[in-house]
């Protein structure tokens, strides 16, 4: 999952930076919002963290245009503003979640899972793919009864393609969304991740899980 | 507590019924005097018709009609009294009524009537004519000589006429009672109308309340009287909404300024104990900590010399301040951090200037102002501080190069948490509360400081001094040094 994160006050914005990615996403970090806004647009994102106090433009604002140009991703407005009117001012400007200054890395961290499960339009924390079955908030995988241990790349990995699972998943959009592949020099990392999670995936007697749509991508179903 | 109503109505019914009861006199005064008159003028047209009833002929004077009351002259009230004196003094005639008693004789007649308040014999009070007239003579008879005169004393029971006055009386006072009664009635009534607006201004006021103070009193039907107090009510309700506006936006500020470093502080420390890390990373994590606590001390720090500054909660403490030597106090700090950023420093300031002010207060200003400079200043940029006498006053401005406030901003400097977009929050330790602090110091010190900035980007801070200007002591020319 990727999530973007625009805070101007740097102690802040690294900490939930760090918090994140240690959580398995990938994160963009912005301290402006004219810089904010230029990484909300220019890439897909599962959740947006915005500041609501920003240089430059102000974080209702990004919000604002943002939803004009029909961008649905989660947003989840980070202020110390309490006020009612505050609140109802940054709801109102289509925020999906707001949460007031200071606050709980581990709630922060759950709200931001439950702005990625309201994306992918899911109810529940726990994905289930036939006999597979992933926690999202253990991060704990299990195919029938036997435990999977995956790294937290695989994880990630396997967590996207469960979230759109029945759905063909192009190697960009696994690129833009899971983890740090961006990094990464190899343009067949992708590749590589889907052979290690097939490998562990893999039931004797059991039915493959992840399917290669040959030129369009992997399925997960 | 009195009330306006009932003072006026009290007023106006007090007026009317003193303005009623003065004509009344006056007018019961008038009608006295002519209803006494008029009782005078019967009495002597009685006595005249009487005197003609006299008759001068061969056997001496004679009465005609000696016992002369008319039938509607019988009752008590209506019975006439008169006598009769011949030349010589002896008694002519006499009515009945008089009951053989003598009228007390008028000692002086002249030959117009004389009138006299007079008891009668049954001792009520009665009014009494006394004239000389002249008996008829016979002309066919003509007796010799001129014809004699007699002395007529005719007079009525008052009874009447104080009857008549008493009725006056009664007729008067039960008019102006009745007058005062009907004009107490109409005043409360128009009293009450000409109040409406005073009682429906206080309604509206009642109902204003802290957290609706857009709302404005009187719009209609306001009377001229009422107008400048409802103009100055709303100029109040205004200020008060501003004021309001202003305490709130900063409470909010406040609120937002400390909660973002307390935001901070717990991230940091929260994913530090996520789990377990390496003993440089516990190391980094406290000393951001550190440096985020510092910081957070700083604006509690002016948040509250902003609170004691504007609730004026400390005394002043007034000396002879050398404000050069306070000035390059306040610089020395800063030296290496402008040497760090290559910033050319310039001073200009004259020396041993003596100014009458705060010692601790002044400092902080210096302090805010040389610290705005250094850190907003352009990297390699050129820092300017002079000082000099101007007017009557002292005059320091401290400019710095660089600068991205725009000139349509430059008011906006001194509000409380204004920072320049070109700064990211906090991170140069300036949480936008130093020069509002400044202000509210300045204020106190009965100084001014204003903002200023130039088209090339020069921005500039102005310290006015303008307090006690006799006591400047300058003592030395002024050199100018300059340092890197």
């Amino acid at each position: 999952m990727r999530v973007l994160v625009v805070e101007d006050y740097a102690p802040l914005r690294e900490s939930v930076a760090q918090a994140l990615v240690e959580a398995g996403y990938a994160v963009d970090v912005s301290a402006d919002g004219e810089e904010g806004l230029w990484f909300a647009q220019s890439s897909s994102y599962d959740v947006i963290v915005l500041d609501v106090m920003l240089p430059k433009i102000n974080g209702l604002s990004v919000l604002r245009r943002l939803r004009r140009r029909e961008q649905r991703t989660p947003v989840l407005l980070l202020t110390a503003r309490d006020s009612v009117d505050d609140r109802v001012a940054g709801l109102d400007a289509g925020a999906d979640d707001y949460v007031i200054k200071p606050f709980a890395l581990t709630e922060l961290l759950a709200r931001v899972r439950s702005l990625v499960r309201r994306g992918y339009s899911l109810s529940g924390p726990v994905l289930r793919v036939r006999d597979l079955e992933i926690d999202t908030v253990s991060r704990s995988v299990q195919r029938g009864e036997t435990r999977i241990d995956l790294t937290v790349r695989e994880y990630a990995l396997l967590e996207y393609l469960a979230l759109r699972a029945g759905q063909v998943v192009s190697r960009t959009e696994i690129w833009e969304h899971v983890y740090d592949f961006r990094n990464e020099m190899e343009r067949n990392v992708v590749d590589v991740y889907i052979g290690y999670l097939r490998k562990k995936l893999h039931c004797k007697g059991r039915p493959r899980l992840i399917q290669t749509c040959r030129g369009q991508g992997y399925l997960l179903q | 507590m009195k009330s306006l109503r009932a003072r006026l109505v009290a007023g106006l019914t007090l007026g009317i019924a003193a303005l009623l009861a003065l004509s009344g006199v006056v007018l019961y005064v008038l009608i006295r005097a002519s209803i006494c008159a008029e009782f005078d003028d019967a009495l002597a047209s009685r006595a005249q018709s009487l005197g003609s009833l006299i008759e001068d002929n061969e056997d001496g004077l004679e009465f005609e009609a000696t016992e002369a009351p008319l039938p509607e002259f019988a009752a008590v009230e209506l019975r006439e009294y008169f006598q009769i004196w011949r030349p010589d003094g002896s008694v002519l005639a006499r009515s009945a009524s008089l009951e053989g008693r003598d009228v007390a004789r008028s000692e002086e007649l002249g030959t117009t009537p004389t009138f006299c308040d007079a008891p009668l014999p049954d001792g009520r009070p009665g009014r009494f004519v006394w004239l000389r007239v002249e008996a008829r003579r016979d002309p066919e008879l003509r007796p010799a000589g001129p014809p004699a005169r007699v002395v007529l004393a005719f007079g009525a029971s008052k009874g009447r006429l104080f009857a008549t006055l008493g009725q006056v009386r009664s007729i008067l006072t039960g008019v102006s009672v009745f007058a005062v009664l009907l004009a107490t009635a109409v005043t409360g009534f128009v009293v009450r109308q000409s109040l409406r607006p005073v009682n429906e201004l206080g309604r509206q006021i009642k109902q204003i309340r802290a957290d609706g103070l857009s709302v404005r009193v009187g719009a209609a039907a306001i009377p001229l009287e009422l107008s400048p107090i409802v103009d100055h009510l709303n100029e109040l309700l205004a200020r008060l909404k501003a004021a309001f506006e202003r305490e709130q936006r900063f409470t909010g500020d406040a609120a937002h300024e400390l909660r973002t470093p307390l935001a901070g502080l717990r991230s940091k420390l929260e994913l530090a104990l996520s789990r377990d890390r390496s003993p440089e990373t516990y190391q980094a994590a406290l000393r951001d900590c550190l440096a985020i606590n510092l910081q957070s001390q700083r604006i509690v720090e002016s948040l509250l010399a902003l609170a004691r500054a504007d609730g004026r909660s400390s005394t002043l403490r007034y000396e002879d301040v050398d404000l050069e030597q306070l000035a390059r106090t306040c610089w020395a700090p800063m030296k290496e951090r402008a040497l760090a950023r290559r910033l050319t420093v310039e001073w200009q300031v004259e020396p041993a200037t003596n100014v009458r002010t705060d010692r601790e207060r002044m400092a902080l200003v210096l302090h805010n102002v040389l610290d705005n400079a250094v850190t907003y200043a352009n990297e390699g940029g050129r820092l300017r501080i002079q000082g000099a006498e101007a007017n009557g006053a002292f005059q320091l401005a401290v400019s710095n190069t660089g600068s991205s406030v725009d000139a349509d901003q430059v008011t906006s400097v001194f509000d409380r948490f204004w920072r320049g977009d070109s700064h990211n929050r906090m991170s140069d330790g300036h949480c936008g509360l130093g020069l509002s602090l400044c202000k509210a110091l300045l204020d106190e010190l009965g100084g001014s400081i204003r903002a200023d900035v130039s088209d090339a980007g020069v921005f500039s801070i102005i310290i006015v001094l303008n307090r006690q200007p006799a006591s400047w002591v300058r003592t030395r020319a002024t050199p100018r040094d300059s340092e890197a």
